[in-house]
């Protein structure tokens, strides 16, 4: 096996990968979730985000001052769609065929 | 992978055992274990194999946050292995990984790509290569096949408004729950956990709050979709809303049950503690590598010992505190849990888990290795609501006043207390706890008459 | 060292011959195809300094936000014209970008369970017939051999055009910059434009968030659903306004699902990523009351987890044992008569719009940027141009309501 270290399991995201977008001039949590991928997989984040973080502060590329999460995406705990249909609509259903809508 | 070596045995024999099938092979777990510890315990760690490299992943955090034990139960993809219990008959998968395991040829493309792979650079020429190429990561990415004779699931929906909801039943939040009880206000704490698992957790002695919504996973704050309409009614309600998913096992004929529940709180008070994060090592990647926190609790939740050699990675009091209580959960016959620091790490090797840590003198046997990193606060909830968070050195703190308030959302107040404002311990988490509880009764009692009802 | 993916720090000239306010794809596409089409064609005008100014970073606006799917199945010949020449581009962009797009051709198709849905499906067929684009009419067995997981029981007749697909939209945000770059295109992220003011000797002087003023003698207005502040400012009424769009992914699986399915009842859409999420999302009409925003909005709520839940269970039933992996929201740039506002502005002929594209933008890039370039190097005209004029509006000429307007 390769000698890899991950900052990101669920979407094999490693150290050197990271290193690699903060060389093309990525420097944001924001940019840098979307460039590489860390914190889009299953856990959203949860795992990953404070490591990253980490590794940004300690190489400089941002401070611990300004550093700040990327915006947390719902749903944060497991959900069914089954159960998500449960929920009424608080206006009533939309559904009418939409021949001019936006 | 029965033959293989016990990772974890039971503290006592227990009065029956509960037989899974885990892929090929039938394991025999007990009614305390989850899916997880029923895994480790017979050594089979790998619950897939990842979706670039390839590479075998197993359970890390054991308490619902990672998202590497997913599992496919029943017929269901992706479910968490840490936070299912194990029921007599459950047919349990691996994903992402072709069988037999050792003669998967996927997991060549660890060692063609041994520099890595730039997956937007990747065969990008000619486009024949390229359509090749897409194709293959297609089938190579993704996690669980769809679902196919799982068990229907009841669903329902429960509108829940009160004046106060507590999240998270730790040590800030029970303290919390209880300061409301004491005040005779009406609340609710909400706990994914389930009561199994809360009750390994609660410190001796100590009376759980009476009024908990147990295994219920807050999955959103939203703000009121009624707010910003101009009606009468909007004016009435204008409130936050906390979506929850519960899940009731299936019990004898009656089906399992999935109740999606929105609460409406005057007050949210947040008690989220902390999750562990990762630490950064060559291979830190190897299933049995776990969260030293998620360990002890699962282990004390299924009532076992560690049977193989153990490593706590970390320093500081947190780690030799886990080193120390992992110690005291580990079985005669297995090795004194050893204590490294992450700067004497050089790789961790293995194949389809953890067999040793090579440290820069020696090389250490290690079948599971306890990462005991400072924690970080579980703040995404606290930022949907509104809160600010800075960086604390190990994670994103949620930020509040001196009475312990953090947000204001529609109208909802928003509290934060314990872990999750910054670690603190669990006995000055339970005094923060009270004390915003405290103050939150203040607001309440303050508050206009009709902004107060009790639900 | 010159960052591909330009930076907050990238040196601006200035004076330039071209600023393009907005690192979407739109604004990068144009970049690109400039450099590209000046060139292709050697003893053309110069390119002149062209720079493009981005108030976020790259991918934060709508280009990052959509699902990603690229047809041809538009309701009129201009739109599935348009739409065939940005699939030919697609196919092998890849390559000229050098950069994975994933784009996939898995087709789209459209299932209509009512009677009025089967009249539009019958009409659509019938135009792309005659422009001859390979799209065909399917009874419900046939729909179902295509994606074999639908529940197709109410399903009347569907619409299946097999060269339509999906995409991965970053990496052509990403890659279009890439080559800007090369050809010596300045891009400025986390820049914004605090105001535009003309110029007493032409053109147009941009004061930045960071301070700089810059003069340009052209510029573009590539900020989609932003767009209307800059306008404002200058005295442009254009008709566009923002509107929210949410959507989600699902948790990861294997594949399983080659077409974009559209249901044309609920305007639900959803289609399976390279990744194996199921992206999904539904026309939500905006609650009664409320006033089509002013600002752009890109808050989530439950209200449209729960309603695109049942309208994915309701024609993919497997759906309801599966989980969404996350939820987000990006802004639509709606224009009223559906089609985009692209053009020498009204009363400003150096600031040129390409906004309005209605949540449509993103497939459509890779062809307006080709033709845009063409029309501003070498001033050749486009039939999508007139349409798209947009001072159409101030001299009520608008022309039709493109009706395939999904989500």
């Amino acid at each position: 096996m390769a000698d890899r270290t991950f900052v990101c399991r669920c979407e094999d995201v490693t150290t050197s990968e990271l290193d690699h977008a903060i060389a093309l001039g990525l420097t944001t949590i924001e940019e840098l979730k979307r460039y590489t991928g860390f914190g889009t997989g299953p856990c959203q984040g949860k795992e990953c985000l404070a490591t990253v973080a980490l590794e940004l502060i300690r190489r400089g590329v941002i401070t611990a001052g300004e550093v700040q999460p990327f915006t947390a995406r719902p749903p944060i705990e497991p959900v069914s769609f089954g159960a998500l249909a449960t929920v009424p609509d608080p206006f009533g259903e939309p559904g009418i065929e939409t021949e001019s809508e936006s | 992978m029965s033959r293989a070596r016990p990772l974890l045995v039971p503290v006592e024999p227990g009065p029956r055992t509960v037989n899974i099938r885990v892929d090929e092979a039938l394991v025999e777990a007990r009614p305390e274990d989850t899916l997880a510890t029923a895994l480790i315990a017979v050594g089979s760690l790998m619950t897939s194999r990842s979706p670039k490299y390839r590479r075998p992943r197993g359970a890390f955090c054991l308490t619902g946050d990672c998202g590497t034990c997913l599992v496919r139960v029943d017929g269901r993809p992706n479910v968490r292995a840490c936070t299912t219990p194990v029921r007599e008959g459950m047919r349990v998968s691996s994903q992402n990984t072709y069988r037999p395991r050792r003669l998967d040829p996927t997991a060549l493309v660890d060692s063609v790509f041994r520099r890595g792979m730039d997956h937007h650079h990747l065969m990008v020429h000619p486009r024949v290569v390229n359509q090749v190429m897409q194709e293959l990561a297609r089938n190579l990415t993704g996690y669980g096949e769809l679902p196919e004779g799982a068990d229907e699931r009841r669903c329902e929906h429960l509108e829940h408004e009160l004046p106060v909801v507590i999240l998270g039943a730790g040590p800030a939040g029970r303290a919390a729950a209880r300061e409301f009880e004491r005040r005779g206000i009406a609340h609710r704490l909400i706990e994914r956990k389930d009561r199994r698992q809360l009750d390994a957790e609660l410190e001796l002695g100590e009376v759980s709050p009476t009024n908990m919504l147990l295994g219920c996973g807050v999955f959103a704050v939203y703000g009121d979709p009624r707010a910003g309409v101009p009606t009468p009614e909007s004016a009435a309600r204008g409130r936050l809303l906390l979506a929850a998913s519960e899940l009731i096992p299936s019990i004898e004929a009656s089906p399992e049950l999935e109740r999606l529940h929105g609460f409406r709180p005057r007050h949210l008070v947040l008690a989220l503690g902390t999750r562990e994060p990762m630490l950064p090592f060559a291979n830190n990647d190897l299933p049995g590598i776990v969260g030293a926190r998620g360990l002890l609790l699962a282990l004390r939740r299924a009532k076992a010992r560690i049977a193989g050699p153990c490593v706590v990675v970390g320093e500081g009091e947190r780690a030799e505190r886990a080193q120390a209580e992992l110690d005291e959960l580990r079985s005669p016959s297995a090795p004194k849990v050893e204590r490294v620091t992450l700067d004497r790490i050089e790789r961790a090797i293995g194949s389809t888990r953890i067999e040793a840590l090579v440290l820069r003198d020696r090389r250490l046997p290690c079948a599971l290795l306890a990462i005991a990193a400072p924690l970080a606060p579980a703040h995404e909830l606290a930022t949907a609501a509104g809160a600010q968070v800075r960086f604390d050195g190990a994670g994103f703190a949620v930020v509040r006043d001196d009475r312990g308030h953090c947000a204001r959302l529609d109208r909802s107040d928003v509290w934060a207390c314990g872990d999750l404002v910054g670690t603190m311990g669990a006995s000055a988490a339970a005094r923060d706890g009270e004390r915003v509880a405290g103050h939150v009764a203040d607001a309440l009692a303050l508050a206009e008459p009709e902004e107060n009802e009790h639900g | 060292m010159t960052e591909p993916l330009g930076s907050a720090t990238a040196t601006l000239p200035a004076e330039l011959d071209l600023l393009i306010i907005g690192g979407g794809v739109m604004g990068l596409s144009i970049a690109y195809n400039l450099a590209r089409e000046a060139k292709a064609r050697r003893g053309g005008p110069p390119l002149g300094k062209i720079a493009v100014v981005e108030r976020s970073y790259l991918v934060s606006g709508a280009s990052g936000r959509n699902g990603g799917g690229v047809r041809m199945q538009w309701g009129d010949a201009g739109n599935v014209a348009l739409m065939r020449e940005s699939i030919e581009i697609c196919r092998g962009l890849a390559q000229d970008l050098d950069i994975n797009l994933w784009f996939r051709q898995g087709g789209y198709l459209f299932l209509a369970r009512t009677e009025s849905g089967e009249r539009r499906l019958h009409r659509n067929v019938a135009v792309h017939e005659r422009v001859g684009a390979p799209t065909r009419l399917l009874a419900a067995r046939e729909a179902l051999e295509i994606a074999p997981q639908l529940d197709v029981s109410e399903v009347r007749v569907a619409a299946y055009n097999p060269e339509d697909g999906v995409v991965f939209p970053w990496p052509f945000v990403w890659g279009y910059a890439g080559r800007a770059v090369e050809a010596g295109v300045v891009i400025r992220t986390h820049t914004g434009v605090t105001r535009l003011e003309p110029s007493e000797r032409g053109g147009f002087v941009a004061s930045l968030a960071s301070g700089e003023r810059i003069w340009a003698r052209k510029v573009i207005n590539a900020t989609g659903a932003w767009s209307i502040e800059l306008n404002r400012a200058l005295g442009i009424e254009l008709p566009n306004h923002p509107h929210r769009h949410e959507i989600l992914s699902s948790e990861p699986l294997k594949p399983f699902l080659d077409p974009l399915v559209v249901d044309l009842e609920t305007g639900l859409y959803f289609s399976q990523s390279t990744r194996g999420e199921i992206v999904t999302g539904i026309t939500m009409p905006d609650p009664p009351g409320r006033e089509p925003d002013r600002d752009v909005q890109l808050g989530s709520s439950l209200r449209f987890l729960s309603n695109v839940s049942r309208a994915l269970i309701r024609v993919l039933p497997l759906a309801r044992f599966l989980k969404p992996l996350r939820q987000w929201a990006g802004p639509y740039d709606i224009s009223p008569d559906g089609d985009a506002i692209v053009g020498p502005s009204p009363g400003h002929p150096d600031l040129i719009q390409v906004c309005g594209f209605t949540g449509h933008g993103f497939m459509m890039a890779p062809a307006l940027g080709r033709l845009l370039a063409r029309n501003l190097l070498f001033d050749e005209a486009h039939p999508m141009l007139e349409r798209w004029d947009p001072c159409r509006f101030r001299d009520g000429r608008e022309l039709r309501r493109e009706d395939m307007i999904i989500g």
